[in-house]
């Protein structure tokens, strides 16, 4: 964006094939990549499935939403979508004014107790899943929250500190410090600087750690299979498997169910996702 | 005088960092330090059952498990040929598609959002994709390749010993590579528009440029990017555990998915702990290897 290409010296011509060549690689990728959402839809809507199974579209009598209203009529499914949001929006709260925090400290104060902390978060990234879940699912059921969903948030955020805590203090890296001084001096304070000069101008870079957040948090699957057990506590993540339980080969459910399960991800992603290039930009990827 | 000042002002400032580590510290000790701890304890123990102490004496039972007749070695393959062929595409998918998304053109916006759907979608989700693309009589996988003469019949992709592996690669790849194309486009508009001009009136072409200038100034980005997601392929293993788990005959059966069976279906969590302990080593050694010059 803020690249501009100059090829006033490149003929007209060339300008031109590079141009067509451009929309030829854009729509090639985006069919290729886009075709497993497509059959999904497809899949969905065809009532009569299995009568043309590679029908590349459904015919008109065959159309039908049937599926969708199955989905919504199985028990819980509201309660499931209730979850993930309540899940997701819980891990926000807690993990960005952490990471926040954690990303300032890092990104100002280079020190062998911020490094020693840095490598422990880390450490937390590498851990295998299938480690985590045996002793965690002990500790949870000895304090008595399993079934909780603060399972899930302590879960998610350990899980999504260490990017989070890395893009964000790329990010303060980035901010010049002259304003902060310059407020410290005027009688904010060290404290005051950082709330009021700092933090604001780090939102773009927040936003992108929240996008990552949701995304890790509506899609985890190994922990909400494991700490939740009563299908009335499940998410999002863990109800599609089992639709696909009980509904095996029955495929137009499945689809149906597949879609509408990822749909308020989705839309959420589409306003979001271009904080993300942004927050990432500003500072986290010049290293 | 003025140098007291500035030891307390210095003092302060590490007060402060401290304070704002704390949570952060607290919580991940929390969440790592007591499992670590208690997966430790029990690879070294006769243990059907995780405990915080035991009455056994310890042993090494279940790391020698772990080298005995080669056991490790099936697991630790499935790992290398996933994470290395699924690192390896979703890192040149991503570098392909943020080259062609940085470009100027009409409905570039639109575009960017479109590629970059796969990422935000479950991974439970995608899986119960994969299923549906490679199954044998609605997948549009299967339909496609038979058409074009590549397949002779419709093949279920899930319970083929060569198909199996590719089938989640490419699930995984599908779902992995917006991931790079984020943090690489991210990284191109880092890089200063000098660079271009400089380059243009030294008469430098396309491929000179995007050599010269491009491809070293993403090496940070990508470097982090590859370790982030190899670290995470080690690690996660849902798709593997929807779609095919580890069938079959183990070809996809990685180290991740090797510990997970072990310990909830063949109830050894002692053993699955030893496994889990190399697991950790595996990734460590990696992330050195990976970060030896580089800062964090």
């Amino acid at each position: 964006m803020r690249r501009k290409a100059h090829p006033m010296s490149v003929p007209h011509t060339s300008r031109r094939i590079s141009r067509i060549l451009t929309y030829l690689a854009v729509i090639f990728m985006l069919a290729c990549m886009l075709s497993p959402l497509f059959w999904l839809l497809r899949v969905s809507l065809d009532e009569n499935l299995f009568d043309h199974p590679a029908a590349l579209w459904p015919p008109a009598d065959s159309i039908g939403f049937s599926a969708y209203r199955t989905v919504f009529g199985e028990p819980y499914v509201i309660n499931w979508y209730l979850n993930s949001i309540y899940v997701t929006g819980l891990t926000l709260l807690v993990t960005i004014p952490i990471s926040t925090m954690a990303g300032y400290a890092l990104s100002r104060y280079r020190r062998k107790e911020t490094v020693a902390i840095s490598g422990l978060i880390l450490l937390a990234r590498m851990l295998p899943m299938s480690l985590l879940v045996i002793p965690l699912y002990v500790l949870f059921s000895k304090i008595g929250i399993l079934n909780n969903p603060i399972c899930l948030v302590l879960a998610n955020t350990t899980f999504a500190i260490p990017f989070c805590v890395w893009l964000l203090k790329g990010f303060f890296d980035a901010l010049p410090t002259e304003l902060e001084e310059a407020a410290e001096v005027d009688g904010c304070g060290l404290w005051g600087s950082f709330l009021r000069i700092t933090l604001p101008l780090a939102l773009p870079g927040i936003a992108a750690a929240a996008t990552y957040l949701s995304v890790v948090s509506w899609s985890e699957y190994i922990f909400a299979r494991t700490f939740m057990t009563h299908p009335r506590t499940w998410t999002l993540a863990v109800g599609a498997i089992a639709f696909r339980q009980q509904y095996l080969a029955n495929w137009n459910t499945i689809a149906a169910a597949s879609l509408v399960f990822m749909v308020p991800l989705l839309i959420l992603f589409a306003f979001l996702q271009r904080y993300l290039v942004q927050g990432l930009s500003a500072g986290a990827v010049k290293g | 005088m003025q140098h007291t000042q500035r030891l307390t002002r210095s003092g302060q400032k590490r007060l402060m960092a401290l304070m704002l580590m704390l949570p952060t510290a607290a919580i991940t000790l929390f969440i790592v330090g007591y499992p670590t701890y208690v997966i430790i304890q029990g690879s070294l123990h006769d243990a059907r059952i995780l405990r915080l102490s035991y009455d056994s004496p310890l042993t090494l039972e279940n790391y020698v498990r772990f080298f005995s007749n080669w056991r490790f070695l099936k697991p630790l393959i499935a790992t290398l040929i996933y994470t290395t062929n699924v690192t390896a595409f979703t890192c040149l998918i991503g570098l392909g598609s943020a080259l062609l998304l940085n470009r100027s053109f009409v409905g570039r916006a639109i575009a960017r959002g479109l590629a970059l759907l796969p990422w935000p979608i479950p991974m439970s989700i995608v899986a119960l994709m994969t299923l549906l693309v490679t199954d044998p009589s609605v997948g549009i996988l299967n339909h496609a390749l038979t058409r074009m003469g590549l397949f002779a019949r419709p093949e279920s992709w899930v319970s083929s010993p060569s198909l199996a592996m590719i089938a989640v690669s490419l699930a995984s790849i599908w779902k992995g590579y917006p991931f790079f194309t984020i943090i690489l486009l991210a990284g191109l508009q880092a890089i200063p528009i000098h660079l271009y001009e400089a380059a243009h009136i030294d008469g430098a072409d396309a491929w000179q440029r995007l050599r010269h200038i491009t491809l070293p100034s993403l090496r940070p980005v990508i470097k982090i990017g590859i370790l982030l997601q190899m670290l995470w392929l080690i690690k996660d293993f849902t798709l593997l555990l929807i779609v095919t788990n580890g069938g079959p005959g183990g070809t996809t059966e990685t180290l991740g998915l090797h510990v997970y069976r072990n310990a909830f279906e063949f109830f050894r969590m002692d053993y699955a702990a030893a496994a889990g302990v190399m697991v950790l080593l595996l990734a460590l050694i990696l992330s050195i290897l990976v970060l030896r010059n580089t800062e964090i």
